[in-house]
């Protein structure tokens, strides 16, 4: 065979119409198998002039790294677009809806309660929550409201026994941690409370609260108002304002109502506020000179403050949920939604 | 309390609407609730004369002439049966509008014209709280002294704003309409920066001075329960209805007119706030002692029922025994009637604490004794007794005692505020000056001790809530204003806060769970009987019974989480959701020497936990759903426990197990008894114990580096035999190698014989030194299967 430019034509012609690998295959074997065109052409050297072996050994070389290089890489292309074939029957349709497990939720009265807790644990309170079954002692004797008093009235009780009932405000819980640690003090307490009120929008025999209590040597109700509206803040958003009226809880003295600012208006005034731009969260106060006493801390040596703020209230006003009802339904639509 | 505005404008000049005024009440600390605009909802009704009434023949009706202007009468058919002869009633002319809307029109009635109608109260659309019981029934009939042919409106307080009071109990100088006019009056002296002056507000009466003593003697017999006590006779009076101008008061302060001597007793409560009372001096004998009741001494009182008494009751006495249950209620038999000719009239200061344990050991709540156990002025309390005396010489004539007195009063006593507490109290600087300000707005007397930097303050009387520093304190920051002062953060030590043991090991358990797809549920603690005995959980013994219940639905505290979950599960199966898995971590309550509670937690699946979709079949929750929890739960805290078949009232008898750790009981679970819930599951556990038993700590271990070798087995066993002996079993054989036993395969019935079944395991081997051969692991197998061999009579099948 004469050694000529139409090899390398003719291969390219072959190989420009490859449609698979076993075409492929042949070719390569046509060409560069032991009996190929490449092979026969280098047996082909010997009968050559002795000075034309060299160039005509180098052109034969030359043509067989062109098929190789050519092969290898129609070889790959083929590859690839088998691969592509086959993936592309592995179609799926995106937008087909994921697969679901059951999916939970915590409560939102936990979340509320697992929130107060974080954000007084930053500011260094210790959290606590105690009985909810007490001695008629630490629910309103300590508390400087003695039996027959007319506070007591304020907090209509349920009783299990003589001087045992469930408490109506987390507050025995100062008089508990007073008489276990020594100032300074900085706890809160969170738990559930009762109180013999019918069950309507608004009230609930039984909701939670927390108590926050702080004593140390001149603790003041700067540092009270300081701390409930740190609290807020932290709560309801950076805008929030706090406002407090004089209001009396026999156990604090001066004694406060707070509010903060309708999380609605903005204080502005809507029907959500009544109309006043504020929303009534809780008391809080002085601790009373008596309490201090009552637990063996001289007032003149140390001062505290105490608040108690209702859970479900935080709850309502965050979330904008309108009836206290709902948090012990426990229907899944509203327990998902938190 | 409801506080006319319009009454509070004839005590005292300001010019506030009503609700700026009620703003300033708030932020003073007498909270208005809300102001109501009571709008009258006529227009043309007059008062006019009846002139007289015919009945008319054949009907119910009557015919009423009436005088409409000094020479003008007009005809009204009526079917009321309460209209007489000179009666002065509201009339509706023709062409005026009633309370219900309709216009009254001239009408016919077989041949004679009505030009007009006589009103009732609801026709007037008045607040019937405001008339006497005689009124409601039928057309409202004026005091005989009202005056004719003016529009109703004008001769009637009818239209008025009412500010709803929510006052707090050391408010007792606000309980009256004097109270929250002294407090107008504290609010005009801070803006006009001067001294309050009460004593404008106060009512003026002069008695006569040469009066004849009462003829009795008066005596605080225990001193400790009263510190005045004065009586006085008026003689000759005339019992009958009030005024035209004191029922017109009446009606001001929402009082029913009932006659004229107790409603002038009410006035005084309601306008001054003092209780008065008024006796029948003709049943009294010997004279007043004012006493503790003897334990079994009883009393009937007005509202007639025969108290019996303790030595917590304080008692008016005469010589033959209890006339009033002083400060609370009077006696029906020394009541004031419609005979009486001679009146007892009695103004007392009642010590307040005695009150309040005498009305309280009764049950027994009335508006003189919420004012007593509060504290009334005791100033006032002798003058309450000199201006009602001049309204009865008024309204019921009569002629007038000197009042016999027993005067126990303690002199006025100053409290001491020292400045440094004042300012270290609030956190905030304040000049002498300025307490001295605050001090003249409320109306204080006080001295001012420079050398001590010590106010000593004289509080007027009706002040019962200044009696310590702290209550100065709040008086300043009262006036000053709360929201004035700076907010200063707490300057301490630094010091990190910290939850306790069971609320973090609560939270643990609740995040634990969410990861399982359970939705957290807070139900009530409060139940009743009946939901429990459903559940066979009621024990009479150990159950915790509230004493005063507000509803049998909430009379027991609940001993278990089983039946509030069970109520939420049902209440959202009602509603068409029935794929849920739900858990509680709840109190709950027992007896056992004295009342106990802990926390418990449980949880309740039903339905599916992948739901209906394309891809895979849907897979229900079922009792190994809920042991796999449960045993990842135990796995995570580190609590080797075990379940033992044990069936409960609620559950299904077959399907039911208790978890142990040692001998101590932690908890149970099981499928729901079918008669309760088909296809449910619950189980509830002790938190206390498991917390107890649990380890929540964690610490690296070292795990092999080389792979692991997964050989499965199938033995062939007896059917009854429980599946976690022959897990035993293979445990036993004392591999160390053997990290891992998992059973994925249990199979009965054919080629099996009858009474055998086939369990599949894989077990993974792995040595901490090097790869395991093949060899090795045959002759751990053959050592396995050596034990099934022995100890279960298993047999290894192999294929």
């Amino acid at each position: 065979m004469e050694f000529n430019e139409d090899i390398e034509k003719q291969f390219f012609e072959k190989i420009k119409n490859i449609k698979d690998l076993s075409e492929l295959k042949k070719i390569e074997i046509e060409y560069l198998g032991k009996k190929g065109i490449v092979q026969e052409l280098y047996k082909k050297i010997k009968d050559l002039p002795e000075e034309k072996r060299k160039e005509f050994g180098e052109k034969v070389n030359n043509l067989r790294n062109i098929i190789e290089s050519s092969i290898e890489s129609t070889k790959a292309q083929l590859e690839s677009s088998l691969a592509d074939l086959k993936l592309s029957s592995e179609k799926i349709d995106v937008t087909l809806p994921g697969l679901h497990f059951q999916r939970g939720s915590i409560h939102v009265l936990t979340k509320v309660i697992e929130e107060v807790k974080s954000i007084f644990v930053s500011m260094g309170f210790d959290v606590f929550s105690g009985p909810d079954i007490e001695d008629d002692y630490y629910n309103f004797e300590a508390l400087n409201i003695p039996e027959h008093h007319p506070a007591r009235d304020m907090q209509d009780t349920f009783y299990l026994a003589q001087k045992i009932l469930l408490r109506t405000q987390t507050s025995p819980m100062q008089i508990r941690i007073m008489k276990k640690l020594k100032p300074p003090i900085r706890m809160i307490a969170i738990g559930r409370c009762y109180r013999r009120d019918a069950l309507d929008s608004s009230h609930s025999p039984q909701f939670h609260q927390v108590e926050g209590l702080v004593v140390d040597k001149g603790i003041s109700f700067a540092n009270l108002k300081a701390t409930l509206s740190e609290f807020s803040k932290k709560m309801f958003g950076e805008n929030t304002r706090i406002r407090f009226t004089p209001s009396y809880f026999p156990f604090v003295e001066p004694g406060s109502e707070t509010s903060i600012s309708c999380v609605i208006c903005g204080g502005k005034g809507c029907p959500v506020c009544k109309y006043t731009g504020f929303l009534e969260m809780g008391g809080s106060g002085m601790v009373h000179p008596n309490v201090l006493r009552n637990v063996g801390i001289d007032p003149d040596e140390f001062q505290g403050f105490a608040f108690g703020w209702g859970i479900e209230r935080i709850a309502m006003v965050k979330y904008g949920i309108p009836d206290i009802r709902y948090f012990y339904q426990n229907d899944l639509r509203f327990l998902k939604q938190f | 309390m409801l506080v006319s505005y319009r009454l509070l404008k004839e005590l005292i000049d300001f010019s506030y609407s009503p609700n700026e005024l009620a703003t300033k009440f708030t932020h003073l600390g007498l909270e208005v609730e809300h102001v109501e605009h009571v709008e009258k909802k006529f227009d043309k009704v007059i008062t006019a004369k009846v002139l007289d009434v015919t009945s008319i023949s054949g009907t119910k009706l009557f015919k009423v002439n009436l005088l409409v202007s000094e020479n003008e009468t007009k005809t009204v058919i009526t079917a009321a049966t309460n209209v007489k002869k000179e009666d002065i009633v509201p009339y509706a002319m023709v062409g005026a509008k009633i309370s219900d809307g309709r216009v009254i029109v001239e009408k016919y009635f077989g041949d004679i014209l009505s030009q007009g109608m006589l009103c009732s109260y609801n026709e007037l659309g008045l607040e019937s709280e405001f008339l006497s019981n005689q009124e409601k029934n039928g057309i409202l009939i004026l005091p005989e002294d009202t005056p004719l042919f003016k529009n109703f409106e004008s001769v009637f307080p009818v239209e008025d704003f009412y500010l709803e009071f929510s006052l707090l109990p050391d408010r007792a100088d606000a309980f009256s309409v004097l109270g929250i006019a002294r407090w107008v009056e504290i609010i005009l002296a801070k803006e006009e920066g001067r001294k309050a002056n009460f004593e404008k507000l106060q009512p003026k009466v002069q008695l006569e001075e040469n009066l004849p003593n009462t003829p009795f003697e008066v005596k605080i017999a225990d001193t400790d329960c009263a510190k005045f006590y004065s009586g006085r006779l008026i003689k000759n009076v005339k019992i009958k209805n009030s005024s035209y101008n004191l029922r017109t008061e009446l009606y001001k302060l929402g009082v029913h007119p009932i006659n004229n001597i107790v409603d002038i007793t009410n006035y005084v409560l309601k306008m001054y706030g003092q209780p008065l009372h008024a006796f029948d001096f003709d049943k009294l004998k010997g004279g007043i002692f004012v006493r503790r009741a003897k334990t079994g001494e009883t009393i009937k009182t007005l509202d007639g029922v025969e108290r019996v008494l303790s030595e917590k009751n304080l008692l008016i006495a005469d010589s033959a025994g209890a006339v009033a249950l002083a400060g609370v209620m009077g006696g029906e038999y020394t009541e004031v009637t419609n005979e009486t000719q001679n009146v007892f009239l009695e103004s007392a200061y009642f010590v307040p604490s005695v009150i309040a344990v005498s009305s309280r050991s009764l049950g027994l709540i009335t508006d003189a004794s919420s004012l007593f156990e509060k504290g009334v002025d005791p100033d006032f309390t002798p003058h309450a007794s000199n201006v009602a005396s001049k309204m009865i010489l008024e309204e019921a004539g009569g002629i007038l005692f000197k009042d016999s007195v027993d005067d126990l009063r303690d002199p006025k006593k100053g409290v001491n505020l020292r400045v440094s507490k004042a300012v270290s109290l609030l956190g905030d600087e304040i000049k002498v000056e300025e307490i001295k300000k605050y001090f003249d707005i409320e109306g204080f007397d006080y001295v001012f001790d420079e050398a001590k930097n010590t106010f000593t303050v004289y509080a007027p009387t009706f002040r019962q809530d200044i009696s310590i520093e702290e209550d100065l304190i709040e008086e300043i920051a009262r006036i000053k204003g709360y929201n004035e002062f700076k907010e200063t953060p707490i300057v301490s030590n630094l010091k990190s806060g910290s939850i306790e043991k069971i609320q973090e090991f609560n939270s643990f358990l609740r995040n634990f769970l969410l990861a399982y797809g359970l939705n957290e549920v807070i139900t009530s603690t409060l139940v009743s009987s009946a939901m429990l005995s459903k559940y066979k959980l009621f024990n009479e013994e150990k159950t915790v019974k509230i004493l005063n219940p507000l509803t049998e639905d909430m009379a027991y505290l609940r001993p278990s989480l089983l039946a509030t979950l069970l109520e939420v599960a049902t209440r959202n199966i009602n509603v068409n959701i029935k794929d849920f898995g739900i858990f509680e971590i709840g109190k709950v309550f027992y007896r056992e020497n004295g009342f106990k509670e802990k926390f418990n937690l449980s949880i309740f699946l039903i339905g599916d936990y992948i739901l209906k979709n394309p891809y895979k079949k849907t897979l229900p929750y079922d009792f190994f759903y809920l042991k796999g929890i449960l045993e990842d739960l135990f796995d995570e805290l580190k609590i080797p426990m075990f379940f033992e078949k044990q069936s409960y009232p609620y559950l299904h008898p077959y399907r039911s197990a208790v978890i142990k750790v040692k001998d101590e009981l932690i908890g149970f679970l099981g499928e729901m008894h079918p008669n309760i819930f088909d296809k449910a599951y619950y189980c509830e556990l002790d938190i206390e114990k498991l917390l107890n038993n649990s380890s929540l700590e964690k610490k690296f271990t070292q795990f092999s580096i080389y792979p692991s070798v997964k050989r499965d087995i199938a033995i062939l066993v007896d059917k009854d035999i429980e599946e976690i002996k022959v897990r035993d079993v293979i445990r036993s054989a004392s591999i160390n190698e053997l990290k891992n036993i998992v059973l994925f395969d249990i199979y009965e019935g054919d080629p099996l014989p009858k009474d055998k079944k086939s369990l599949a395991y894989s077990l993974e081997f792995v040595s901490n030194e090097r790869t395991l051969t093949s060899e090795e692991v045959d002759n751990y197998i053959l050592k396995i299967e050596k034990s099934l061999i022995d100890k279960v009579n298993g047999i290894l099948r192999r294929q």
